[in-house]
């Protein structure tokens, strides 16, 4: 008797688990079904940390003279600090694990990761620091700032884009997609330039997204 | 794009130390000194490995203060030969102890810094460089023999260091592979270009080096031990020493001993990470087993 009561609460407490666990997803489709088309009105500036898992930095660069190959960095992190539709005090510190550079193929990521390329080991990271901003359109900007990789820093510029700003009941987050192109025999990864066999111009994307710093 | 890269990082900068020793090498040493092996050998312990680097890196490779161990490599490789040339009359212990802490002193691969790691790498290779040159003269000196045993060794090296994922790296120990072969079939004509004491603790401190920095950048995980084993291949030189009974039978001993330790090491290796499992897999027009193709 006792033994099937217990059953029965088991039964009726997987099964309202099982009803909240599936309820979740639901109540978060239609969040996103709700979700503002526009950023919202958010008063001052606002500093963000960079959510790792939602940020991603991409790189494309030629190879042997025929096909676009991409590669990416998992590991990206830092602040940025904005203020919707101002390029006034728009600052960005973002920083990539060189370690992290995922091709899809482990052999390649070795490679990669070699002095032949990033050299992960001696440069763990590679920095990007804005030193100014200008307003280009609606949503665009013009980012300069200093990249730093295999201990060589130059002067770039992003053409940067306000993805959006949204609070969905994680708190607000606020996206920005940025891309600038390198090359990359000036930062000394010169493996393959001389003949063309993997090109020196690299196309990099940087998709950030984060929220408040606490 | 390989056979281009071969042919500037490995073949002419071989090229071009075999034809710079074959000009040394005809300075004959004043009557009555008893040298007849020439003093410059040593140099082929550095000069492919320098001209390598410079095909690889360009200038900039070459910029004040190296930005990563790598870029010391060539100016340990030099301080090797050059300390084996100056040394050449001094007891062979000292000369390879002298030579192995010298060119081991400016390489600080990744995550070796450690002081205790760096003195007990260079006490190996001084030992390694000691064994490879001894006897330091008389007839168990192997002429062709010797840098027969140095192509091999160093040939094994130029695969482990591939196969580790430091192409460059590769390429630098294969021009030294390079020009031991192509000293190894101008000995046969020119005794004067033979190995000597002198040379081959150059060339052992120079496998030393590059194993030192091989493993400060191995990207495949191959154990610390395989590289040191590997390192220490020259050592089966000493073999040399022994009566083989046959100029032939002592030949053979001489190139087939350093060549299989580091063809253990390398074995061992591969085994240790699993790699050699890839190899029995069947293989794909997709596959790349040895990183050959392995550039974005």
């Amino acid at each position: 008797m006792n033994t099937c009561c217990l059953g029965l609460r088991c039964v009726a407490v997987l099964a309202a688990t099982a009803g909240v666990a599936t309820a979740i997803p639901m109540i978060g489709a239609n969040a996103v079904a709700q979700a503002p088309a526009a950023a919202p009105a958010v008063a001052g500036s606002m500093t963000c940390n960079v959510d790792p898992v939602h940020s991603k930095a991409l790189f494309r660069v030629h190879h042997l003279g025929a096909g676009q190959f991409w590669g990416r960095f998992n590991d990206v992190t830092g602040t940025f600090s904005f203020e919707p539709g101002k390029a006034e005090g728009m600052n960005f510190d973002v920083t990539i694990a060189t370690e992290s550079v995922d091709s899809g193929n482990e052999d390649l990521d070795k490679h990669l990761r070699s002095p032949d390329f990033f050299a992960a080991k001696d440069f763990p990271k590679m920095t990007f620091r804005s030193t100014g901003a200008k307003k280009t359109g609606e949503r665009t900007y013009e980012l300069m700032g200093d990249l730093t990789m295999r201990g060589v820093t130059k002067p770039v510029t992003a053409s940067l884009e306000f993805c959006g700003m949204a609070d969905m009941g994680r708190g607000p987050k606020a996206g920005f997609e940025a891309q600038f192109t390198i090359k990359r025999s000036e930062f000394g990864v010169n493996y393959g330039v001389e003949k063309g066999a993997i090109g020196d111009e690299v196309r990099v994307i940087v998709g950030l997204e984060g929220g408040p710093k606490k | 794009m390989e056979a281009d890269l071969v042919l500037r990082a490995v073949v002419l900068p071989a090229a071009a130390t075999l034809v710079l020793l074959l000009l040394l090498a005809r300075h004959r040493p004043a009557v009555g000194v008893a040298e007849t092996v020439s003093r410059w050998i040593p140099l082929s312990a550095a000069l492919p490995a320098v001209l390598s680097y410079a095909q690889q890196e360009g200038a900039a490779g070459f910029a004040w203060p190296p930005s990563v161990a790598f870029g010391w490599s060539w100016l340990a490789l030099v301080l090797a030969a050059l300390s084996a040339i100056v040394l050449r009359p001094v007891p062979a212990v000292l000369r390879a102890a002298a030579c192995a802490f010298v060119s081991m002193s400016v390489v600080v691969p990744p995550g070796h810094s450690d002081p205790v790691v760096r003195v007990a790498a260079a006490a190996l290779v001084a030992a390694s460089a000691f064994a490879a040159s001894f006897p330091p003269s008389g007839p168990a000196r192997g002429g062709v023999a010797e840098h027969a045993a140095w192509w091999l060794v160093f040939a094994v090296a130029s695969v482990m260091a591939l196969l580790s994922g430091f192409a460059k790296l590769s390429f630098v120990i294969a021009s030294l592979s390079a020009a031991a072969s192509f000293l190894a079939l101008a000995s046969a004509w020119m005794p004067r270009l033979r190995t000597g004491a002198a040379s081959n603790a150059a060339s052992a401190c120079a496998l030393g080096v590059l194993c030192f920095i091989g493993l400060g950048y191995d990207e495949t995980g191959f154990p610390w031990w395989t590289w040191a084993l590997l390192a220490c291949a020259p050592s089966g030189l000493a073999v040399g020493a022994w009566n083989w009974g046959s100029p032939r039978a002592r030949a053979l001993a001489v190139i087939a001993v350093p060549a299989l330790l580091a063809l253990v090491a390398l074995v061992l290796a591969l085994g240790w990470t699993g790699a050699l499992d890839r190899f029995g897999e069947p293989s794909s027009p997709e596959r790349d087993l040895y990183g050959l193709r392995a550039e974005p």
